[in-house]
């Protein structure tokens, strides 16, 4: 029987997490409020999608692919971080991991959630899904999709779930003059959990099997991701080393995505016990090494094809180099790629303090700078002439992006000393760069691939030949978007964001020095 | 005499005069076919004629083949002397249908079934050596289930059987002493 008359005894900052699933306000209530509003919006957006089909997208017979597959990739790709991070930390004993595996974890179901809805948006009449099921042919890339997702789901879903019970059961005896659907759910949840010798061991197997078999899950999935454009031959998509590419820029903005996460709950809940500075370093660390194995695949990917530049693949790579595409493509390789590996690795040479004491490197005329050039850059290119929206090339035009980029690079100088003394600011602007740049370069491998067939595209409407999102795309990922940041915060009022029993060992040591010991049935 | 010779000789200048000229011939019929080549491979050939069954030389003949994504156009040829325009087939998939069209928006075209697309599928299974000659995937663009895919199912089954397992043992976690 489980005693829930006696109440566990929690540790302060124990106590402070946990106050954390109650505590609501207006701010709160303002940010679930607006993220509803949002998923409405794109809920409406769909079902004008649904009535009057793909026609209001910016899909056409050759774009069967843009802005919902780009979704797609990128949140499987960020669900990466989760299972996998977790994994490895846990199987390689790496201690400093205990605050932050629940939040990798948690942002693994969150967007691979997100992420699965995806191909069905796509599709536009979802009911075609039972196609796959009645008609589908196992040698398909889409059906294994199908096969590794939901393998994946389930495993990680499990993953997050089996290192919570021991918190649960903790929940359970906490809430036990509580909501009854609280109680309820966590009695259900916790599975009779009582913190015996037989039902640690029984914990430590499931979760040691899991650990060991979610690493080759999660790397297969973001391969048979990658695989569904790498099976055809096709420019930019024709490659063989599609699967580890995928993979490596996978870690890598899931990684980004945990240290944003993590710098959130830290100032929304007030966890600056439990997230140091030293975790957000480790982090970066992370993903430096990640952004360095990422950028090697990335020269990888396209050096053997522009040296080769076969006939059938000059378009793609002249439209992703110099072309419509060059700009989206040298943002998330100069901004999505090298900046916030700059940003995590400059600030902390030694003589960056002196910066300050240049007159020349201070960050206000930097940024006025910075943008007044931004302000002509959009000014200049909203403002154009017919000849410049045919291609004309005008010496405003030329100049103004590198002075914009020259600008820039003066402000990230002049940052620098700011961000050394600033470590967590430092590490979110870098993972919020990256996240945005990897979203970016989802949309560049799928769509300039699609513009540029093997078969030419003819007998087509002029505007066919172009793909350009409307606004139902757009609020549709809003919406995706908006699912998956409510659906983490959700689950942060359900359970604690931070491993209570995994991060006893610090808390005990705290407590001690308050002289209260807190009492947990952890394994 | 000579007044009846200059008669008859004008005549014979009007008339000319007023024929039709080889390079003022319209085209009004095309047909197409297709000729076996001795390698084993086919040849179209598109013969354009005028309005008097005459062939009509130096007329742009557009070949096309029905693809997935729609009429792919596979090459412009000028028609001869003898009015036939030609393209070699060999090397390119088996198309089922192919056309030849001439003129501004395919005034005239012509169109040939090369095989007819049964929609009952085979009546016999390809072997793998049929299939080797048709794809570049025998293996797997097949109505079997190769191997490769019982290996997969293989793999699937092993995970989703663990995963089993782990669910048993964490049922059975509220009996653990």
């Amino acid at each position: 029987m489980i005693d829930r008359r006696r109440r566990p005894t929690f540790s302060l900052r124990e106590q402070h997490l946990l106050d954390s699933l109650q505590a609501t306000g207006p701010r709160y209530y303002a940010l679930v409020g607006g993220l509803v509003a949002v998923i409405i919006w794109g809920l409406i957006a769909y079902g004008v999608q649904l009535r009057y089909g793909l026609g209001v997208t910016g899909l056409r017979d050759n774009f069967m692919w843009g802005v919902y597959i780009t979704n797609f990739v990128f949140f499987i790709g960020v669900s990466h971080v989760g299972a996998l991070m977790s994994a490895i930390l846990r199987l390689t004993g790496a201690e400093w991991r205990r605050p932050i595996t629940r939040m990798a974890e948690a942002i693994t179901f969150a967007s691979l959630l997100m992420g699965a809805l995806m191909p069905f948006v796509d599709m536009g009449r979802p009911d075609r899904i039972l196609n796959l099921f009645l008609h589908g042919r196992l040698q398909s890339p889409i059906l294994w999709d199908i096969m590794s997702i939901t393998t994946y789901l389930t495993g990680s879903t499990l993953f997050l779930y089996v290192p919570m019970i021991p918190d649960i059961a903790l929940l359970r005896d906490h809430y036990g003059h509580g909501p009854a659907w609280r109680r309820r759910l966590y009695t259900i949840l916790a599975l009779g959990w009582r913190g015996t010798p037989g039902q640690k061991h029984h914990l430590e197997t499931v979760m040691g099997v899991l650990a060991v078999l979610i690493i080759p899950v999660a790397i297969s999935v973001h391969t048979v991701v990658s695989w569904i454009m790498a099976m055809t031959l096709r420019a930019g998509w024709n490659s063989t080393i599609f699967g580890p590419y995928f993979v490596s820029g996978a870690l890598f903005s899931g990684a980004a995505a945990v240290i944003t996460a993590m710098a959130a709950f830290r100032w929304a809940y007030h966890l600056e016990d439990y997230i140091t500075v030293r975790h957000f370093k480790r982090m970066g660390y992370l993903v430096i090494a990640l952004g360095v194995i990422y950028a090697y695949f990335t020269f990888n990917e396209y050096w053997t094809p522009l040296y080769k530049l076969a006939e059938h693949e000059r378009g793609y790579l002249a439209a992703v180099f110099s072309g419509p595409y060059a700009p989206i493509f040298w943002f998330t390789q100069i901004g999505g790629l090298l900046i916030p590996v700059l940003l995590l690795t400059l600030p902390t040479i030694s003589w960056v303090p002196r910066l300050r004491a240049t007159p020349l490197l201070q960050p206000r005329p930097a940024v006025a700078a910075v943008t007044a050039a931004l302000g002509l850059l959009v000014f200049v290119s909203l403002s154009g002439s017919p000849a410049a929206a045919l291609g004309e090339v005008t010496t405003a035009r030329t100049v103004l992006p590198w002075a914009f980029a020259a600008t820039a690079l003066w402000l990230f100088v002049a940052l620098l000393p700011v961000f050394r003394e600033r470590p967590i600011a430092a590490a979110v602007v870098a993972s919020v760069l990256v996240n945005i740049g990897a979203w970016l370069k989802r949309f560049v491998i799928i769509v300039p691939t699609l513009q540029y067939p093997f078969l030419p595209i003819q007998r087509a409407p002029v505007g066919w030949a172009f793909y350009r999102p409307t606004w139902v795309e757009w609020s549709i990922t809003a919406a995706a978007l908006a699912g998956f940041a409510l659906i983490y915060i959700l689950f942060s009022k359900l359970f604690p964001i931070i491993s209570i029993w995994e991060t006893r060992e610090e808390g005990t040591a705290q407590a001690s020095a308050g002289g209260e010991v807190a009492h947990a049935p952890a394994p | 005499m000579r007044p009846l010779r200059s008669l008859v000789l004008l005549c014979v200048l009007l008339v000319a005069a007023s024929a039709p000229t080889a390079e003022a011939a319209e085209p009004a019929g095309i047909s197409l076919v297709t000729q076996a080549q001795a390698d084993g491979s086919r040849r179209l050939v598109a013969s354009v004629k005028d309005a008097a069954g005459t062939p009509v030389p130096g007329t742009a003949v557009t070949f096309l083949a029905r693809t997935a994504f729609g009429w792919l156009k596979l090459a412009e040829v000028d028609t001869g002397a003898d009015g036939t325009a030609s393209f070699a087939l060999s090397g390119l998939p088996a198309y089922t249908e192919v056309q030849a069209r001439v003129g501004e928006g395919a005034a005239l075209q012509a169109g040939l079934l090369l095989a007819l697309p049964d929609p009952r599928g085979p009546q016999r299974r390809p072997g793998l050596d049929v299939l080797s000659r048709m794809s570049p995937q025998p293996g797997f663009i097949s109505p079997y289930p190769p191997v490769q895919i019982l290996f997969v199912a293989a793999l699937l089954g092993g995970i989703w059987t663990t995963y089993a397992y782990l669910v048993w043992l964490l049922i059975r976690i509220r009996r653990a002493s």
